[in-house]
């Protein structure tokens, strides 16, 4: 029950840095939203790189969730772009999801091993 | 190290590490790192979504000096309101480039030639043609005279503050999308940002827009003609029209006999100069350049209108694409105000109105497009002009080095020769300046006055204004051309000599340019055919430009006959879908058909005989006819070629029929006022020495046994043939409109889709038609009506991105709400006001 929470702390934290970070628009830079947490309460990599995952991905839902909220058509912009470059649209919208959770992922594992070492 | 670390901690580290480096290396240094660009949710493609919905706003720009009230009405038309005229056209700058942002970069690059660089290796080629021509080099002379005549010039003057205006707006809005990620997704893919626009780019645009009008190699297929055809060749390239025309601006009489002997007085070129000209025609490649030559324009006066006021009609014809050429809008401050259609990079409507007049253009296509060609002895360092040796120009563009003699740009050299090209457009004009003095203006004196000042791309500017009058004038710089020693010019048409023996000698006086002012026919119509008629005592070119005036012939007839002329009348005449061509070849056709038992001709003559002559797309005789006059076409010219040993030699050069309506053929009108005449008249001599009863029917099996073959069914008619296509500037086929059919028409209709490559192939539209149908009326302009076949926004996720085309392809009209005041436009109409506030 205790990891349910430490790791619900994780995800939280890696939505909430991520979410914030990703107006930087230097997106590299959210691998800090999966190591802070990480850092501070992560003790295995699995539960981990599950939670900070799920983080990371919820938080670019929410970030293009903005942009419907404020009457963006996100989709149709995908589909054209993907159009353009020759590629499916919902490319970049995958992309889009998986690369956040992706450096989160990254992050946490480093801070996971860090907290390990400390 | 904590004994809890283990070595599988290490290797968790180490693949995750591995795993950052790799993506960051797949981001940073190779190409799918674009496609993470574009996926970033802050800064990649989602931001330009907030570009693709009109909102209400308040928004804070740089370099306004009061605030602007925008409104953007029902039909996605922008109606800008400022107090002062610097204000005008800093926030319509803003509003052009939140709207237009890409296809702006995309024709600055084009012009100069810089195309390649984000598009790729394939447009190097074009690239260099056009540093070849010298849009870069001209448009900073176009700017620097200016800003020098600007003091003491007051259009100079205006120019200045328009341009520096309406750059700061661009960069404002440049400035704001990149503050809020809101650039269109074309520059995230292709990885690069925009430059900062200056008032040098208009001037490019302009260029740009002089290159699609009034810019061609006819001279080059002239003298090549000529070297293989001899005097054969004034007869197929004839000096006036064999048919029929309507000349507006008068001069009907006989041929003058000097300026004849002119255009025929072609300068018989060596095998050495026809392969440099071959050479330049094959390298000929301006980008995105589609076809011209089919615009109309025409006025009628208060006399023979039902609102007894003058009604105004315009249709230029340009290529089609999208984001559409033509941006629409109202721009209004206190003592001034214009609506009407923007090219991108203009901040003035280039056709429209004000409180007072109201004016469109057409291309005049006169004088060899404008372009004259010349031989010329140079060495490294010099050019020989007039026995003396002067120094070449040098300018080193993108690494490119450019030499310029006095003529213009060496476009091929070879030895001791050169070949050299004087475009007019390479001359001073300041086009923005004259057609900001043209919407300032209240009446004829102003109008005409102002246009002494237009000097290239040659247009035809129609005129009406509501004190019922009108008039037209072709406006630009037509040089008069003279021999050192006193003899007959040669022909400006062809290539000429160019060391010193032949010379501009002036240009034709601004008031004996093609005009006219209230006719007493009143009737005005220029759609493209020559202006003036063969009496005209100034050389302005043979048949080889002009339009074969089937067009205005249609127009003229109609107006000549019809008082009690209605705004719904000119609306209908617009969409005109009757063949000239067919109206005059059909008798020849149907007597030499009669005479034939086969059962093609027979089939072919079933159908034309109870044919009305128009080219309606459910018609299978209009099909017909096409594919008859095409066949005759190859018959008659394709054979020609080949005897006089025109082709294969200059294989490449392949004029088509209709305008070029075939794919990779282009239009040459002499040939289809020629053929024309043989259909009309019976006799093909001495271009076409065989029977004609032969010829046509001939050319009726084969066209039949085409139309059996792409359609077994009997199903071919002409909407088969005949539609309209948006390519996106893009390439890519989703943002793209078409093939649509639903309106017909040919080359010589009204209503033509400026074939050029495109049908009559089952799914191949041509990519153009009337690209603004505009009808002004000056009994109250505020109820005029007009669309083009586009939409406001490049941003294909927008509803105004192609939200005009469903409506001009069923041949409707809007109305264009055009108020001094905004309070006068009801809320019912708009659908958002932006505010731009002055910052800091």
């Amino acid at each position: 029950m205790r990891d349910f929470f430490r790791y619900l702390i994780v995800f939280v934290i890696t939505l909430i840095l991520g979410y914030i970070i990703l107006f930087s628009g230097i997106w590299v830079l959210t691998v800090i939203a999966g190591f802070i947490p990480s850092i501070i309460f992560s003790k295995k990599y699995l539960k981990a790189l599950i939670s900070s995952f799920s983080g990371g991905i919820i938080s670019s839902l929410l970030f293009l969730f903005n942009y419907i909220a404020l009457g963006g058509p996100i989709f149709k912009i995908a589909y054209f772009a993907g159009a353009v470059a020759g590629l499916p649209g919902s490319l970049f919208l995958i992309i889009s999801i998986l690369l956040t959770g992706i450096y989160c992922i990254i992050g946490s594992i480093i801070g996971t091993y860090i907290r390990k070492i400390i | 190290m904590n004994k809890g670390v283990k070595r599988k901690d290490h290797i968790v580290l180490g693949i995750a590490v591995l795993f950052l480096i790799f993506i960051l290396f797949l981001s940073y240094f190779t190409p799918i790192g674009v496609l993470f660009k574009a996926s970033n949710p802050d800064n990649g493609i989602y931001g330009y979504s907030l570009n693709a919905f009109v909102r209400s706003e308040t928004l804070n720009i740089k370099g306004l000096y009061n605030p602007v009230k925008i409104i953007i009405d029902k039909n996605g038309v922008y109606h800008i309101y400022a107090s002062n005229l610097h204000d005008l056209f800093l926030a319509f700058g803003f509003i052009q480039a939140e709207n237009r942002l890409f296809q702006l970069d995309l024709i600055r690059r084009a012009s100069i030639g810089n195309l390649s660089p984000i598009l790729g290796s394939s447009y190097q080629s074009s690239d260099l043609f056009q540093l070849k021509i010298g849009n870069l080099i001209t448009a900073e002379k176009d700017w620097n005279e200016t800003l020098i005549l600007a003091k003491t010039n007051k259009m100079a003057n205006q120019t200045v503050m328009m341009l520096e205006a309406y750059s700061q707006g661009v960069n404002d809005y440049i400035s704001y999308a990149e503050a809020h990620n809101e650039l269109p997704f074309e520059f995230v893919l292709l990885n690069y940002k925009p430059q900062p626009w200056t008032p040098i780019d208009t001037f490019l645009g302009q260029q740009y827009m002089a290159e699609s009008l009034e810019f061609g190699d006819d001279a080059l297929i002239l003298s090549l003609m000529y070297y293989k055809m001899g005097n054969l060749t004034n007869k197929v390239i004839q000096p006036f029209s064999p048919i029929p025309q309507v000349y507006y601006a008068g001069y009907n009489g006989n041929p003058n006999e000097t300026i004849t002997k002119e255009i025929e007085n072609i300068w018989p070129i060596n095998s050495s100069i026809a392969q440099m000209a071959y050479q330049l025609y094959n390298e000929w490649d301006p980008p995105f350049i589609n076809p011209h030559g089919h615009s109309n324009e025409f006025v009628v006066s208060g006399n023979k209108t039902s609102t007894t006021y003058p009604i105004l009609v315009g249709g230029p014809v340009l290529g089609f694409s999208l984001p559409f050429i033509w941006f629409e809008a109202q721009i209004e401050s206190p003592g001034f105000d214009a609506f009407g259609v923007f090219l991108p990079g203009l901040p003035i409507p280039v056709i429209g109105f004000n409180q007072y007049i109201a004016w469109t253009l057409t291309d005049v296509q006169s004088i060899s497009w404008g372009t004259y060609f010349f031989i010329q002895t140079v060495n490294n360092t010099d050019y020989y002009f007039n026995k003396t040796w002067y120094p070449i120009e040098h300018y080193y563009v993108n690494g490119v080095e450019l030499n310029w003699t006095n003529w213009g740009p060496i476009m091929i050299e070879k030895g001791n020769i050169a070949l050299v090209m004087d475009w007019l457009a390479n001359n001073y004009s300041n086009d923005p300046g004259v057609l900001l003095s043209i919407s300032q203006a209240h009446n004829w004196t102003e109008f005409y006055d102002a246009l002494q000042n237009w000097h290239a791309p040659y247009q035809n500017f129609a005129y009406a204004d509501i004190n019922k009058n009108i008039g037209d004038v072709s406006a630009g710089t037509y040089p008069v051309f003279s021999m050192y020693n006193n003899s007959l010019p040669y022909s400006p048409d062809a290539i000429m000599p160019g060391n010193g023996e032949e010379f501009i000698r002036g240009y034709i006086p601004y008031q004996k340019i093609p005009q006219v002012f209230n006719p007493s026919d009143g009737i005005i119509v220029s759609s493209n055919q020559r202006q003036v008629g063969p009496s005209y005592p100034y050389w302005y070119g043979n048949t080889m430009s002009f339009s074969p005036g089937t067009r205005a012939w249609v127009v003229y007839n109609y107006l000549l006959y019809h008082n009690n002329i209605s705004i719904q009348d000119m609306m209908n005449l617009q969409w005109n879908e009757t063949d000239l061509a067919a109206v005059w070849s059909m008798p020849t056709i149907i007597k030499a058909l009669e005479n034939s038992s086969n059962p093609y001709a027979k089939t072919a003559l079933s159908y034309l005989k109870s044919w009305n002559y128009i080219m309606s797309p459910d018609s299978k005789a209009a099909t017909i006819w096409f594919y008859i006059y095409s066949e005759a076409y190859f018959n008659v010219f394709y054979k020609l070629f080949n005897e006089t040993g025109f082709w294969p030699e200059f294989e490449n050069i392949r004029p088509g029929p209709a305008g070029g309506s075939w794919p990779n053929t282009f239009g040459l009108a002499s040939l289809d006022e020629d053929l024309i005449h043989i259909l009309s008249t019976g006799n093909g001599t001495p271009i076409y020495n065989g029977s004609i009863d032969s010829l046509i029917v001939n050319s009726t099996i084969s066209a039949m046994k085409l139309l059996e073959n792409y359609y077994p069914n009997g199903n071919y008619t002409w909407a088969n043939f005949y539609g309209f296509y948006w390519p996106s500037l893009t390439g890519a086929s989703a943002l793209s409109v078409g093939p649509l059919s639903g309106l017909g028409g040919d080359y010589f209709t009204i209503n033509d889709q400026s074939g050029g490559g495109g049908g009559p192939l089952p799914t191949s539209p041509g990519p153009g038609g009337q690209s603004w149908t505009f009808i002004a009326n000056l009994k109250n302009l505020s109820n005029s009506y007009g669309v083009y076949p586009g939409g406001q926004s490049e941003n294909p996720a927008s509803n105004y991105y192609d939200n005009y085309i469903p409506i001009w392809i069923k041949g409707e009209y809007l109305p264009l709400i055009f108020a001094s005041n905004p309070n006068n436009i009801s809320q019912s109409n708009i659908i958002a006001t932006i505010i731009l506030n002055p910052s800091g």
